[in-house]
Formats: C-alpha cells, structure tokens, sequence
C-alpha cells in the first residue's frame, strides 16, 4: 500500500463490496406471494364453482398465519444475518406501516364496496414494492410495483371475481418472480 | 508512503474493515473475514486497535449456542473515516 490511488481503490472497492451483497434472500416475497395467490385463486373457485356462502374465509385464515410466520422468519432472519444494511431496519416498518393501511381497508371495506377496495389494495402493495426495490437497488421489484398500478387501473374497471385474478397475477409477476431473482442472488453470493 | 495521514487507518486491513462498516449499520465477524480475506489472527488483533481508538464497537452475544461478535463503526470512527478521505483526496488533486 504506497499510493494515495490505491488506497482510494481499496477504500472504493470494500465500500461496493458490502454494499452488493443482498441481505435479502427473497423468503418475505415467497411467502406472501405464495399465500396470495393461494387465497385469490382459491377464493376465485369458491366463488365461482360451489355454494360455499363465505369464501373470503380463506383470507381470513390464512394471512394471519402468514403474518405470524413472517414474523418468525423475521427475527430469525434477523438474528442470523452477518452484516446489516441500513436498509434493513427500514424494510419492517415500511411493510408494516403497508399492512396497517391495508387492515385499515379490510376492516372498514364495508364502508365503500369490495370493487373498490381491492385495487386500494394492489395500489398499496405497489408502494410498498416500489420502495423496496429502491432501497435495496433491485428493480425487478420497481418493475412489479408498475404493473401493480397498472393492475389497480383495470381493477377499478372489472368485476370483483375478475379483480381476484388480476391479484394472483399481481403476486406471480410482483412477489414470486422478484422473490424467486432475490434468492437466486443470494445463492451466488453465499457460493 | 502517505505522511500527516492517521496511522492508524493507514493500514490495509484497518482500512479495509472500516471501509466495509462505513456503509453498513453492523457486520459480524465471520463476515468482515469473508470480505477482507485476513486470517482470523490477524483480523482480531486489527479490529482490537480500532475498539481500543474508540473507533468501532464490539458486542458479542450467543445465537444457537455459538458466540457472534458484531462491529459497528463510531462516530468517532465516521469522522476519522471521512478525514483519511478528504486527506487522501488532496493528495491525488492538491488542487
């Protein structure tokens, strides 16, 4: 080490070598993509093919058992990890403050109508990708955050059985595709 | 060989492990040995020298049973960091 030059250059290359390595391994984005498509499809048949008179149950059921199960993952995540990026401590209280929004849309959706309150839904599902793609410099997210604003636009406009479909593909495109690149990235970069 | 440059910073493996804390808010042990490629010897006694200029913190808990050592940078370790840098930049453009 002699050189000013080559001291920049270290300095340089260990700051962009922590910063390119993912510390998130997609698990969040499989899980609740997973889940919903799961509950939209599945609620799309209830509806469609059966009798069954409450086939919203299915959300019911399974989100909080997603929620409890990303919350372990979470903290086990968490206590794992060998680096945290600043990143990191946003990332929960982003998706946090997202699902506050969308309990608050669920519980009083009686209040507008269920047409309406699904494309809220994708719209703040897009704030929340959008954000994280930015914040962790993975535009796959980004990407699926527009076609979720596109989604909610065409949402506005169809039927509700339809709006279901348009959720499980929102999840397909927008969580399990970036989730299944978030953990193909970390597979590299734990190689 | 840089003069009027802190010492203690002026060290590759020293450098390279504030380097990689500057843009992160913790890193572990196992993880500053991955990216700096040092022995485990010499990257102990290295972080030491830092903790004992106030310039990084140590904190060590159990997880499953196995010890985790977790680094932060300081402050104090920020703005040493950012002086080495503006110094080093006048070296390569006096200017």
């Amino acid at each position: 080490m002699t050189t000013a030059e080559e001291q920049l250059q270290l300095i340089e290359r260990m700051i962009k070598q922590s910063q390119q390595k993912f510390s998130d391994n997609g698990k969040f984005y499989l899980l609740w993509g997973w889940v919903a498509l799961s509950a939209s499809l599945i609620h799309y048949a209830l509806l469609g093919f059966t009798d069954f008179s409450m086939p919203y149950l299915v959300w019911i059921i399974l989100m909080p058992l997603a929620g409890i199960a990303s919350s372990i993952m979470g903290k086990r995540q968490s206590k794992q990890a060998d680096h945290t990026l600043y990143s990191d401590k946003v990332m929960p209280y982003l998706w946090a403050g997202c699902t506050i929004s969308m309990l608050i849309l669920i519980v009083l959706g009686y209040k507008l109508t269920w047409n309406i309150v699904y494309p809220l839904l994708l719209i703040i599902w897009a704030i929340g990708l959008f954000s994280s793609g930015a914040l962790i410099r993975f535009k796959p997210l980004m990407y699926g955050a527009v076609l979720n604003w596109i989604l909610a636009i065409f949402a506005f406009f169809v039927a509700f059985d339809v709006q279901l479909l348009l959720i499980a593909c929102s999840m397909l495109f927008s969580y399990l595709v970036p989730g299944y690149m978030l953990q193909a990235q970390a597979r590299r970069d734990a190689a | 060989m840089l003069p009027n440059l802190n010492p203690l910073l002026h060290n590759q493996l020293r450098l390279s492990i504030v380097s990689l804390l500057i843009g992160l808010e913790k890193a572990d042990f196992s993880f500053l040995l991955k990216e700096t490629g040092a022995s485990k010897g010499n990257l102990s006694v290295q972080i030491n020298k830092l903790k004992d200029a106030g310039y990084i913190s140590v904190s060590k808990r159990f997880v499953n049973n196995y010890p985790k050592t977790e680094c932060a940078l300081s402050p104090k370790g920020i703005k040493a960091f950012e002086e080495y840098v503006a110094g080093i930049k006048k070296y390569i453009d006096p200017s």
